[in-house]
């Protein structure tokens, strides 16, 4: 047997495999209450099966190419093909199954569609690594791979799968839900970045604050999101009880304002830590020389301190947006809105697809910052 | 002219510089010399006023320095450390303008200036897109030296700027810094605690210890007529009579007859180089030699021996 020169590949193609070959590709019940069939790809069609398992196998076998440019954009390849073989097989498929007369019935995706598709992607991301693409590239690929989908969906090819059936119900509140995410992650952020500049700048004059205030902001770390979320509710509620002003300005012990606080509490200790990081990072001898060469303080911190705790400062926004997008999701329970709610609401009514309406676009959203903020660190590091 | 003037500084219960007083002479190569804790690089950094003296009074040019900005009379002073610290986010041509464009020169005079101060420091041309990490010690070091005098100060200071480099780097910095000096005629403080790199570079010498002075004065001066046993000991250690021979040339020493057949040496070779090379050739003559290859003189080894006023 040939050397295996990449474990990954190996790994998700035979996962991929399994569960296309033993999984439902589709669970079909007769309405959202009733108990799903799950009906495996070769009974739907064996040829969609050869289709999607056709890349499967190919990236089992890529694991043994020895040429790692090569073999990483053959699997890229294989990836995308996989992508839309699962796709557009589970998309034609349900139309076939979908019966006017039973307007009740429901199709949904199974295992054998999910796992291949999470190895499709894994794939994706593992050759994206090894062909070290710089973030901008990155973002292409990803475009280049969504683009089509989007198109795909916009001509309805996907109507009668039950995940969009949920979206197009839910469709009104689901762009209101996106928006609400957004906007509290951003302001949770926006207030974190606020609040961590002059905490950084006070236990950077005094060292002596610095156990404290990490010892203090590590024990909020250490509370558990929903104990926290709840946790605000009780003393928010008594200050709009004495303070009722506060109530008209929409402030209260549920809602946005304490999964709001939660959020910048949450986000604090990572943003504080890698300011210091990057600050620690610029070199005695860079300030002595700045010092000596005639830099006002002003002159220093904005030119030479800044520019150069930038990378950290970044990965520090960039661990705390990604955080922050998932912690948002439980914040729904405390009616702080956002896409959690649909995943609560899933939960509460057994609706799988419901479920997937929420945390589709909240996985979709951390990628998107993470790939955001990779783009924004390799500028500054080619900056720097 | 850079005047200090009764000047103490304590650190703790350590007395760094105790009532100092000294005038180092303008468009001079200075170099403050003494054995580690003797106060050398404190009495640098005040002079640019990165550490402020507890007592007494620095005046540049005249002008009480406590009395300037600290910014303002930085920007007016070159400064040259030994870790060199350029910026590594900025290029080398940026590091070079940093002052110029600190003190809001226009573009034109900034690439103008950048010419000069490549050709004056024997910078690379090539270098001046690159970052500071793709340079060696030694080179950044160099880009160090140009940064200093990019705005055209009339006073460069430099704590221990070659300390770190390796020999080869350090000697042809030394004479690039020699070099600079005679082209620039600024005044330049110098510390080292390198004896050989402060005779080899110094019209000047200062010799601290304590936070005293020990003696100041050119490097003869205080080879031949060590004011005490701590400066005989500091600068000439055992050898200062073979430390002296460093520091004149072979060219005035030299007999007038020409003879043939010796091992050449150049006139502005040093009488130690002269030394070493009759050591080398087993020989006790030597033909000396203008520039350009004709025969002026003979340095016989008893010139070597006898004190310059006895020839």
């Amino acid at each position: 047997m040939p050397p295996i020169r990449n474990r990954v590949l190996l790994v998700l193609g035979l996962t991929g495999s399994i569960a296309l070959g033993f999984g439902g590709f589709l669970d079909v019940a007769p309405n959202r209450l009733a108990r799903a069939t799950a009906l495996p790809i070769w009974d739907l069609s064996p040829a969609a099966g050869l289709i999607a398992a056709l890349p499967l196998l190919a990236i089992m076998l890529l694991a043994f190419v020895k040429n790692e440019k090569w073999r990483s954009i053959a699997a890229l390849a294989g990836a995308v093909w996989l992508f839309y073989a699962c796709l557009i097989g589970a998309a034609l498929l349900a139309q076939h199954l979908a019966t006017p007369s039973e307007p009740a019935l429901r199709i949904s995706l199974g295992m054998a569609f999910w796992i291949p598709m999470a190895s499709g992607l894994f794939s994706f991301f593992d050759s994206m690594q090894r062909l070290k693409l710089n973030a901008l590239l990155r973002g292409f690929c990803f475009a280049l791979l969504f683009f089509p989908f989007a198109l795909l969906a916009q001509a309805g090819v996907f109507d009668a799968l039950s995940l969009t059936k949920e979206f197009e119900t839910h469709r009104t509140a689901f762009m209101q839900a996106l928006i609400d995410h957004i906007v509290l992650v951003g302001a949770a952020l926006s207030i974190a970045l606020l609040l961590a500049s002059p905490i950084i700048l006070a236990i950077w004059w005094k060292t002596g604050l610095q156990k404290l205030t990490y010892a203090s902001l590590g024990v909020i770390q250490a509370v558990p999101s929903i104990a926290l979320f709840g946790l605000l509710i009780a003393p928010l509620s008594a200050l709009v009880f004495y303070v009722p002003a506060l109530a008209q300005s929409g402030i209260g012990g549920t809602g946005r304002t304490p999964a709001i606080i939660a959020l910048v509490l949450y986000s604090l200790l990572p943003l504080v830590r890698n300011g210091m990081t990057g600050l620690a990072a610029v070199s005695p001898e860079v300030k002595d020389a700045a010092m000596g060469l005639g830099f006002t303080t002003r002159e220093r911190v904005l030119k030479i301190d800044l520019p150069l705790a930038m990378p950290a400062l970044l990965s520090g926004m960039r661990v705390v947006t990604v955080q922050a997008v998932g912690l948002a999701s439980v914040a729904a329970l405390i009616g702080a809105g956002g896409l959690g709610t649909f995943v609560f609401q899933g939960i509460g009514q057994y609706a799988l697809d419901l479920v997937l309406v929420g945390a589709i676009p909240i996985i979709l959203l951390a990628l998107g910052a993470d790939l955001g903020f990779q783009l924004l660190l390799s500028l500054a590091r080619t900056r720097a | 002219m850079i005047e200090i003037e009764g000047i103490s500084k304590t650190f703790g219960a350590l007395k760094a510089i105790d009532d100092l007083s000294l005038t180092f002479p303008e468009s001079a190569f200075c170099t403050l010399v003494g054995p580690s804790g003797c106060g050398k690089s404190t009495l640098l950094r005040m002079i640019n006023a990165m550490i402020l003296p507890d007592a007494g009074r620095i005046s540049l040019r005249g002008t009480d320095i406590s009395t300037l900005k600290p910014d303002r009379l930085r920007r007016g002073i070159g400064y040259v450390i030994q870790s060199v610290g350029l910026f590594p986010h900025w290029t080398i041509a940026d590091n070079i303008l940093t002052v110029p464009r600190l003190l809001r020169w226009p573009k034109q005079k900034c690439s103008e200036r950048l010419g000069e101060i490549v050709a004056l420091t024997e910078v690379d041309p090539a270098w001046l897109t690159r970052k500071p990490h793709q340079l060696s010690g030694g080179q950044q070091q160099r880009v160090g030296v140009a940064r200093a005098l990019a705005a055209d100060p009339d006073i460069i200071l430099m704590d221990e700027p070659f300390a770190a480099l390796d020999p080869p780097s350090r000697a042809n910095l030394q004479d690039a810094m020699r070099r600079i000096h005679v082209r620039s005629k600024k005044t330049i403080v110098f510390v080292t605690h390198d004896i050989d790199e402060a005779l080899k570079l110094a019209d000047v010498m200062v010799i601290l210890n304590k936070g005293r002075l020990a003696q100041m004065g050119t490097p003869r001066e205080i080879l031949e007529k060590p004011k005490s046993d701590f400066v005989r000991g500091f600068a000439g250690g055992a050898a200062p009579r073979l430390r002296l021979l460093d520091l004149e040339h072979a060219r005035t020493r030299m007999r007038p007859e020409i003879i043939e057949s010796a091992p050449v040496i150049v006139a502005d070779a040093s009488l130690k180089d002269a030394l070493n090379l009759m050591l080398t050739q087993q020989c006790q003559s030597l033909s000396v030699h203008d520039k350009a290859g004709q025969p002026i003189g003979t340095l016989h080894i008893a010139d070597l021996i006898g004190s310059p006023h006895e020839s």
